[in-house]
């Protein structure tokens, strides 16, 4: 078998989801990780009330802090997302990010396969800027604290990590599940049937860290390297691609996960993803055409 | 090529400033204690 | 299919390794007072403990030791359930007969955080919380190293052990009937 980008690609993402749910015993007890390692965050999305999470959810740091009457914004999540954007730019989604890797498994449930309209991909920067960001500064409390939005009232991978784990093993807590509840699992089931139509709906549609590593993909050292000649135009690329992007005309499209399925399926190899060109080695195996 | 590098080296440089920033106001406490006593309504569970 | 069956390999392998190299849930586990709030059963020690009250008051477990049953209620300044029942705990409080006392312990407030501290009291001058109110210290998040979310109630007898299982989630009203129930076996 050989180790194709793609199975490597797994392979890292499976290591990734391990590394950030390390503490796979909680969940007998639903006992959560009180360590240290809690004032770290993840690459990835990732709900620290999971009991396997070993670090914080940068989604969720930005809005304990911002909602924080002495914040307002969280300098330190921030900064965090912006350096790792920075290197890698959405890879984080396609390599590092445990919710992306539950999305891709879902996806492999058999089902009619559609793609969504490109304008339906603008909803995640509404909520990045008005419930991740704003709201928790906004919309506080007597004593200023604002409630963060974002995990409060949407995030499905909370829902899905923490919650459902929760409350399978606290007895205690199903009584107190009201209306909020309801409307997060309607916003799971909306979000798994997504996933299992759709290759990474929630990526597409609803994920405000990946809006972030989206807007960065323009600078990130992590990128898409595309041949000045060569392109036939013959869409391969494009019909390959899961993200629906044309990677030829858009290289660091805001949706681009870097899977680097595009660079496969190139019969002219003038595609490659990574740090550093390597076209040259991919044209010295093919044929040379020129 | 050059142009994007060094765009991405400054955004770098702005970013390790920002965390530093927020390691130095305190920060990372809250963070900790919201990730290790989770706030039931925060999560969605009423 | 010899991918899938490879992928699934390495998964179980990486998941194993994971499990194996984590023996701990981040708990603190010392003088045998590491406990899941599932085996709580009635008769669980909370543990000894020193901290101070929001006015810089030294405080230990001794505080059980005068009343048949404390309400032992785990907050913190970030939770909006927690301070929504506050005013009713503080009208409660008020009211309750002299071998039942409430106290309140905080998970955010360090010892000594001037600022956290004054926060805290701001929100007990504004819901009319009036009862005795514990800041963290070591040995305070020792006893709340099984407290997985906010708010939870212990009810404590004078031993400072468990009378029945801890409350997770506001509930007021259930606090009540746990106090009452508990002093009518008492009789």
């Amino acid at each position: 078998m050989k180790f194709t980008r793609n199975v490597r690609r797994k392979i890292i993402q499976v290591a990734a989801f391990g590394f950030t749910n390390s503490h796979l015993g909680n969940f007998a007890a639903g006992s959560i990780y009180k360590g240290s390692w809690k004032n770290f965050c993840s690459p990835g999305l990732n709900c620290y009330s999971c009991p396997a999470a070993g670090f914080a959810c940068p989604i969720g740091a930005m809005q304990a802090v911002g909602g924080s009457p002495k914040f307002g914004i969280s300098f330190y999540a921030v900064g965090f997302v912006l350096a790792l954007g920075v290197i890698f730019g959405r890879a984080v989604c396609g390599y590092l990010c445990p919710f992306g890797l539950i999305q891709e498994l879902l996806h492999k449930v058999p089902s009619p396969k559609k793609r969504i309209p490109k304008p339906l991909t603008y909803i995640k920067y509404v909520l990045l800027a008005g419930l991740v960001l704003m709201f928790p500064v906004f919309v506080a409390d007597s004593f200023g604290y604002g409630s963060p939005a974002f995990c409060e009232y949407i995030c499905p991978a909370g829902t899905l990590e923490g919650g459902i784990p929760l409350l399978l093993t606290h007895p205690e807590l199903r009584m107190q599940l009201g209306g909020l509840f309801i409307l997060k699992a309607a916003i799971l089931v909306l979000t798994i049937v997504g996933c299992i139509v759709i290759c990474r709906f929630f990526c597409k549609v609803m994920c405000p860290l990946g809006a972030i590593y989206g807007l960065l993909n323009k600078v990130s050292f992590y990128r898409m390297h595309v041949a000045e000649t060569g392109c036939v135009s013959c869409g391969k690329c494009r019909d390959a691609c899961p993200m629906d992007i044309n990677p030829v005309a858009r290289p660091d499209s805001a949706e681009c996960i870097r899977c680097g399925k595009c660079a496969a399926a190139c019969p002219e190899h003038i595609l490659s993803v990574g740090f550093v060109n390597n076209q040259s080695k991919l044209i010295s195996h093919g044929t040379d055409n020129s | 090529m050059g142009r994007r590098t060094f765009k991405g080296i400054a955004l770098l440089a702005v970013a390790a400033g920002l965390i530093t920033a927020g390691v130095m106001r305190g920060e990372l406490i809250v963070v900790l204690f919201r990730a290790v006593h989770v706030c039931l309504e925060c999560i969605g569970l009423g | 299919m010899k991918k899938l069956l490879m992928a699934t390999v390495i998964a179980a392998m990486c998941f194993a390794f994971a499990a194996c190299a984590d023996s701990d849930s981040g708990g603190i586990e010392e003088d045998g007072y590491h406990y899941d709030i599932e085996d709580i059963e009635t008769g669980t020690d909370i543990g000894t403990f020193e901290s101070t009250d929001l006015d810089g008051n030294a405080v230990t477990d001794a505080i059980f030791a005068d009343k048949d049953i404390t309400v032992l209620n785990v907050w913190a300044t970030y939770c909006g359930p927690c301070k929504e029942e506050m005013p009713e705990l503080g009208e409660w409080a008020a009211e309750l007969p002299d071998n039942v006392q409430i106290i309140g312990v905080l998970t955010d407030v360090p010892e000594g955080d001037a600022g956290m501290i004054k926060t805290a009291k701001k929100i007990c001058e504004k819901t009319g919380v009036t009862y005795t109110n514990i800041v963290c210290s070591d040995t305070v998040d020792k006893m709340l190293a099984d407290v997985e979310a906010v708010p939870t109630t212990f009810f404590l007898d004078s031993e400072g052990k468990t009378v029945c299982a801890p409350m997770l989630g506001a509930d007021v009203e259930g606090y009540k009937k746990a106090v009452s129930d508990y002093l009518e076996q008492l009789k």
